[in-house]
């Protein structure tokens, strides 16, 4: 019936655009295209979500000067194999690009340090980047519109997965994690209804949903997996093994790491084996502004060394790359993500960001 | 012998000509029996699919007097086929189209959709939106979706890769969601 209606309404789509359709189309010359990279081995675990954000900066980058530099290094200059080396392919970026200027962009915040427990993070990320890739460029993106997070959208997955556990899912409870006590005020203001927590249970496995639409990500977490048996469920989540991995983040598996890094950090939640489902939308639409050339995280050690004095880099513990943004700012720009051991025994977030320095101008003024 | 012009075409319709079906299979036969084939998945089926199609536009025109009779004659027997496939129900044409259709019909539950909005406002509110996306984005949308085009032959058509292709369509979606949600239709 719902087709029928769609199939009925399409009939109402201009003569003028159906006969455009069909016309056959210009042949468009096919610019520099780049192709995909190659994975030779790739970090993928799992883990919960956790973000804090204490102190802003601001800076902005130089549009005038930017041009697409195509003539960076694309294989690893070691020659060894612990390197691998994202590419972009253009033609199947999952926003629109057309490889023009950038607009010209202007204060663009910044997160600056934050603090929290790390302790997920440090044994397990679901992060598909680690610092074996080396990320040439990447894209920025301006008035990306967020998406929320409904707990409609979730029970039924879990729901399919008590049922091929052969259990009933009970103990639903749903959150949104903007309690004050627990996280602060500012932070709980700052991501009042974007973070969400949705715990249920069935038979004697938990499942754990944690999600963030500020920075686009989910996971899923599922523990209790212990029977080989199980190893649907497990492979239905996109975990590799149910004994070896109880948690993992649900992104598209089967795309290149580019677009596992896009997924990760923008686009919806996939559970692509066995089943296809969409589980939400994280953010409905990236403007693309331009790919900007993206510093080594190597070179982001140095600049937070030189930043913040770190003497000893043993201290960094563990570092993913990000895209975030602020409450004021108005894009999306890829970070390094240092979590750096405090005297303490606390863990203090760094964060440098990833284009490189000659496109950013002001770079670390506070606000 | 060169092709007539549609108005031509039309002006035999009025006049009874019927020279006028012979002109019109000449040069829109083979778009007809693509888009009915796409749908029917049976070459038999489609080449009747087609004659009741000249058989409709004979009825039609006059008085119809159509702006474009490419899109009136594509409309047509992407109707008749559409009608044709439910009958026939075919599973495995059934299960490919049904993907289709699926992707877009999510966006618009019809449990939600307002009883006063009918299926013209409907369809107007998908042809404005169409109007605000891109060339490419909407031509790969109409050809999924209206003419039923796989991803591949859009690929081809286009010069895209499949990728490519369903990335976009992907973000069309999206974007139609989005649209309708704005217009009052999804809520």
């Amino acid at each position: 019936m719902k087709n029928r209606r769609i199939i009925t309404a399409m009939n109402y789509i201009s003569d003028e655009k159906i006969a455009k359709a069909d016309e056959m189309p210009k042949i468009k010359y096919n610019h520099s295209k780049k192709t995909i990279f190659t994975a030779l081995g790739g970090v993928f675990a799992a883990a919960a979500i956790g973000i804090v954000i204490l102190q802003t900066g601001i800076f902005s980058f130089k549009p005038d000067t930017f041009i697409p530099d195509n003539t960076l290094p694309t294989e690893a200059s070691s020659g060894d194999n612990t390197h691998i080396v994202v590419k972009i392919d253009y033609d199947s970026l999952p926003f629109e690009y057309t490889g023009g200027k950038p607009e010209k962009l202007t204060n663009l915040s910044v997160y600056g340090e934050g603090q929290g427990d790390c302790t997920d993070f440090l044994s397990n990320s679901g992060n598909p980047w680690s610092e074996n890739m080396i990320l040439t460029e990447m894209p920025v993106f301006q008035s990306a519109e967020r998406g929320f997070f409904r707990p409609d959208d979730y029970i039924p997955i879990l729901e399919k997965y008590s049922a091929a556990l052969g259990e009933k899912l009970t103990d639903v409870s749903f959150q949104y994690m903007n309690d004050p006590d627990i996280f602060g005020p500012e932070i709980a203001e700052l991501y009042k209804d974007r973070t969400m927590l949705l715990t249920a249970k069935a038979g004697n496995v938990s499942f754990e949903v944690n999600a963030h639409s500020a920075v686009g990500k989910l996971n899923i977490t599922i523990s209790g997996l212990d029977s080989p048996d199980d190893e649907l469920v497990a492979n239905m989540m996109g975990f590799d093994s149910p004994q070896k991995l109880g948690d993992g983040t649900i992104y598209d598996k089967s795309e290149d790491i580019f677009m596992r890094i896009m997924n990760y950090n923008f686009r919806c939640a996939k559970i692509t084996s066995p089943d296809t489902i969409t589980a939400c939308d994280l953010l409905t639409t990236l403007d693309c502004i331009g790919m900007y050339p993206v510093i080594s995280v190597n070179d982001a050690k140095v600049q937070l060394a030189e930043r913040e004095n770190i003497a000893d880099s043993g201290l960094i513990k563990h570092i993913e790359f990000e895209y975030l943004m602020s409450e004021n700012c108005e894009f999306f720009t890829p970070y390094y993500e240092f979590f750096v051991l405090q005297p303490d025994e606390t863990y203090k977030i760094f964060l440098i960001p990833a284009v490189s320095p000659e496109y950013i101008d002001d770079k670390g003024e506070n606000t | 012998m060169e092709l007539m012009n549609d108005e031509q075409i039309i002006e035999l319709y009025f006049q009874r000509d019927e020279e006028a079906l012979k002109q019109t299979e000449k040069k829109y036969g083979q778009l007809c029996f693509r888009i009915s084939d796409n749908i029917l998945l049976d070459r038999s089926e489609s080449e009747e699919c087609l004659n009741d199609t000249l058989l409709r536009v004979w009825n039609s025109i006059p008085p119809t007097h159509p702006n474009s009779l490419k899109a009136f004659i594509c409309k047509i027997v992407r109707n008749l086929a559409l009608t044709r496939f439910e009958f026939n129900n075919r599973k495995k044409r059934a299960k490919e189209l049904q993907v289709s259709l699926d992707e877009i019909g999510d966006m618009i539950p019809d449990n939600r959709i307002s009883a006063d909005f009918d299926d013209e406002e409907l369809g107007q509110a998908i042809d404005r939106f169409l109007d605000t996306i891109k060339d490419d984005a909407r031509n790969v949308f109409i050809r999924k979706y209206w003419f039923f085009d796989t991803v591949s032959d859009i690929a081809g058509r286009y010069g895209f890769s499949e990728n490519k292709v369903n990335n976009m369509l992907y973000r069309t979606r999206i974007k139609l969601r989005d649209y309708l949600k704005k217009e009052g239709i999804y809520i």
